[in-house]
């Protein structure tokens, strides 16, 4: 079992009023499985993929990640996990806009001691793969919104994680561009990866072999796709 | 990871400079105002430690408004009275005045210029229809701290008491000779001189040690084995006729252009404000510091506490106003570059790496604007009393504020809640 989430509750105080974004979410995935997320605008999607990237910390509740306990409590500890284990690509994209596009693209790579030509080379495979190749010396301010998306992808992939989380990463592109994105997401699963992708896009969840339904921060289903 | 990371606030860099020149600038004119309005006050609370340098300083105006002055004298004698009593520096009179000696009768060497070759001439005064001659013999009038300060010895006689110095128009003035004078005059010995053209009767109590000499500062030692030493004499009297007054007007403007023993630690020019501000108390223009290069801010003569305090309360506000805009734009820069810091973290990065880099830079900012501010002043002045503890509590209060606000922006929860949002 790769991710076994068990009671987890999440809440935001809101001008002194608590939310309650996540009631009792539980929640298996196996190794190379690809899970979509699905539910309204505000149904805590995005809130239960930052906790299981490690990014927010459940309220109460449980987390095993390859049968071992995560502790939110050691930084050191949830940052190390997020380095070896996870690729984020986040709704906002959350790119650098003072650096280039390349930059952003390395610099997981960097922080992980890889050598120039080694950056360079996967760099550019990477960006070859998600046709943002010629994209690659401006800053992501140059950018669409799509081709924005698409570099938050190639972060996400390029040190080739087990888990690639992905808050709706189609939004934004047209539907030839989906088309690349969801086979390369083929492609990593072939290879074992798992995926849990947010979506509200059906062709999307159609590709995923099961689909969660959160409604108001509790699962209403967690079916296999048929 | 740091030099990965560094550089976030770099990126309106022109905003950024604006805020930090302006910052620095007001540092600059607080710290200014309140050292000048401290000068005033000139009570200067370090003591003279043991290292210390000399002064030399002279009344430089000229003597015609004085004169005019139903109180020019009183201007000069509470000139002389406030360089006395200050407590930043130690005043030493010692000026040269020579002395036209009536009925000479001792050797030329003695006379003034002789040694330099440009012996000057006698003279003929007037005395009751009988002219007398008389002579212009080197002479130096010290104030009583010189003999100990300069170690002056004597070879025989006594040395002066403070009773000395005080003169009340009738009384004789107690004289001590150099060295060489021992074998053509005597104790007890009177002389009748003019000084300054005020005619005094002289007695001599005692000759000096050979090889005497007074040397202040940077100056050549003057050997005072050919010198007449007389007291700088205080005249506490009113000048009855207007003779009178001319002869007090230039006696004390003589009397003010001594010496200043300063500690090391004080600059010429921090002195030079001082003097300044004593003698534009004094409603007295001008006092000059000699061989010494001074910045002279012709600005603290005409300058009052009064105004130093407003400029310091202005100072104050524009130091608020800019520490504000310094603030703000910090924040700005903080807030706009979120996704960037999200970007950070999801590449690998700690969220404390990334916290401690951007609280660095802000310290940096900070600190940086104090040095400008702090190599401003120190051109200016030369001086590193100038820095005020006021101007490094306001920098001190900045940074607490712009890191507790970017901590608080930076918090854990409210970035992965950004990254829900749409960029
Ligand atoms: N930091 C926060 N403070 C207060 N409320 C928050 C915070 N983060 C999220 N919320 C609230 O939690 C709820 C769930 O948010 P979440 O981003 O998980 O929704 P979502 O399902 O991803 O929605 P969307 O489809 O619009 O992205 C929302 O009502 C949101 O307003
Ligand atoms: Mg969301």
């Amino acid at each position: 079992m790769l991710i076994h989430l068990k009671n987890i509750y999440k809440s935001y105080n809101f001008k002194r009023q608590k939310i309650n974004v996540l009631n009792d979410v539980n929640m298996m995935v196996e190794k190379g499985d690809r899970v979509a997320i699905m539910g309204k605008s505000g149904s805590g999607k995005t809130t239960l993929l930052n906790i299981i990237g490690g990014l927010d910390f459940p309220d109460s509740g449980q987390y095993w990640f390859e049968e071992k306990l995560i502790s939110f409590k050691s930084q050191s500890e949830i940052s190390e996990f997020r380095r070896k284990k996870i690729g984020f690509i986040p709704q906002g994209f959350s790119l650098i806009d003072y650096k280039s596009t390349y930059f952003n693209i390395a610099l997981p790579l960097k922080f992980r001691n890889y050598s120039k030509n080694d950056i360079e080379r996967r760099v550019l495979s990477v960006a070859h793969e998600l046709e943002i190749n010629k994209l690659l010396d401006k800053s992501p301010r140059q950018l669409s919104v799509g081709e924005c998306q698409r570099v938050a992808i190639a972060r996400a992939i390029i040190t080739s994680p087990i888990l690639i989380l992905a808050d709706e990463p189609t939004s934004s592109l047209d539907k030839e561009t989906e088309m690349v994105i969801l086979k390369l997401f083929d492609k990593l699963q072939s290879e074992g990866t798992t995926i849990i992708t947010v979506t509200h896009d059906f062709e999307v969840a159609s590709k995923c072999r099961r689909v969660l339904t959160l409604v108001n921060g509790v699962v209403k289903n967690f079916s296999i796709n048929s | 990871m740091f030099k990965l990371i560094w550089e976030t606030l770099a990126q309106r860099p022109f905003r950024l400079l604006l805020a930090i020149i302006l910052f620095s600038i007001s540092l600059t004119i607080v710290n200014f105002a309140i050292f000048t309005k401290n000068a005033f006050a000139s009570k200067q609370e370090t003591l003279i430690s043991d290292a210390t340098y000399f002064v030399d300083i002279d009344f430089s105006e000229g003597f015609g408004e004085l004169y005019e002055n139903p109180n020019g004298e009183e201007l000069l004698k509470q000139m002389y009275i406030k360089l006395k009593n200050n407590d930043t520096f130690r005043y030493y009179e010692f000026y040269k005045q020579f002395l036209y000696i009536l009925n000479y009768s001792g050797p030329s060497v003695f006379k003034y210029g002789y040694e330099e070759g440009m012996e000057a001439e006698d003279v003929e005064f007037g005395n009751n229809g009988n002219n007398i001659l008389a002579s212009p013999i080197k002479s130096v009038q010290v104030s009583n701290n010189c003999f100990a300060r300069f170690n002056l010895e004597l070879h025989s006689g006594r040395h002066f008491n403070s009773n000395d110095f005080d003169y009340d128009d009738k009384k004789q003035i107690p004289v001590i000779m150099g060295y060489e004078y021992k074998d053509h005059f005597n104790i007890g010995q009177e002389l009748e001189c003019i000084y300054i053209a005020k005619k005094f009767q002289l007695v001599i109590i005692g000759f000096l040690e050979k090889d005497s000499y007074i040397k202040a500062g940077n100056s050549n030692p003057l050997y005072l084995d050919m010198y007449i030493v007389m007291p700088s004499i205080n005249c506490n009297y009113k000048p009855l006729n207007y003779e009178e007054k001319l002869f007090q007007i230039r006696h004390y403007a003589n009397k003010t252009g001594g010496f200043l023993e300063v500690g090391k630690d004080l600059s010429v020019s921090y002195v030079k404000l001082i003097l300044d501000n004593i003698s534009s108390e004094c409603s007295l223009r001008k006092y000059d510091i000699l061989g010494q290069n001074v910045i002279i801010f012709d600005l603290f003569a005409v300058s009052t506490k009064q105004m130093w305090n407003a400029i310091v309360i202005l100072g104050s506000f524009l130091l608020l106003i800019s520490s504000i805009i310094l603030i703000i734009i910090l924040i700005r820069t903080v807030s706009r570059n979120i996704p960037a810091y999200c970007g950070y973290l999801l590449s690998g990065a700690k969220l404390i790496t990334i916290k401690i880099c951007i609280l660095s830079e802000i310290a940096l900012i900070i600190v940086l604007s104090n040095i400008i501010s702090f190599l401003l002043l120190f051109a200016v002045y030369g001086n590193v009393y100038t820095y005020n503890i006021f101007a490094v509590l306001i920098s001190a209060l900045n940074l607490i504020i712009t890191s507790f606000i970017t901590i608080k922006i930076l918090n854990k929860s409210s970035l992965s809640s950004y990254m829900g949002r749409q960029q």
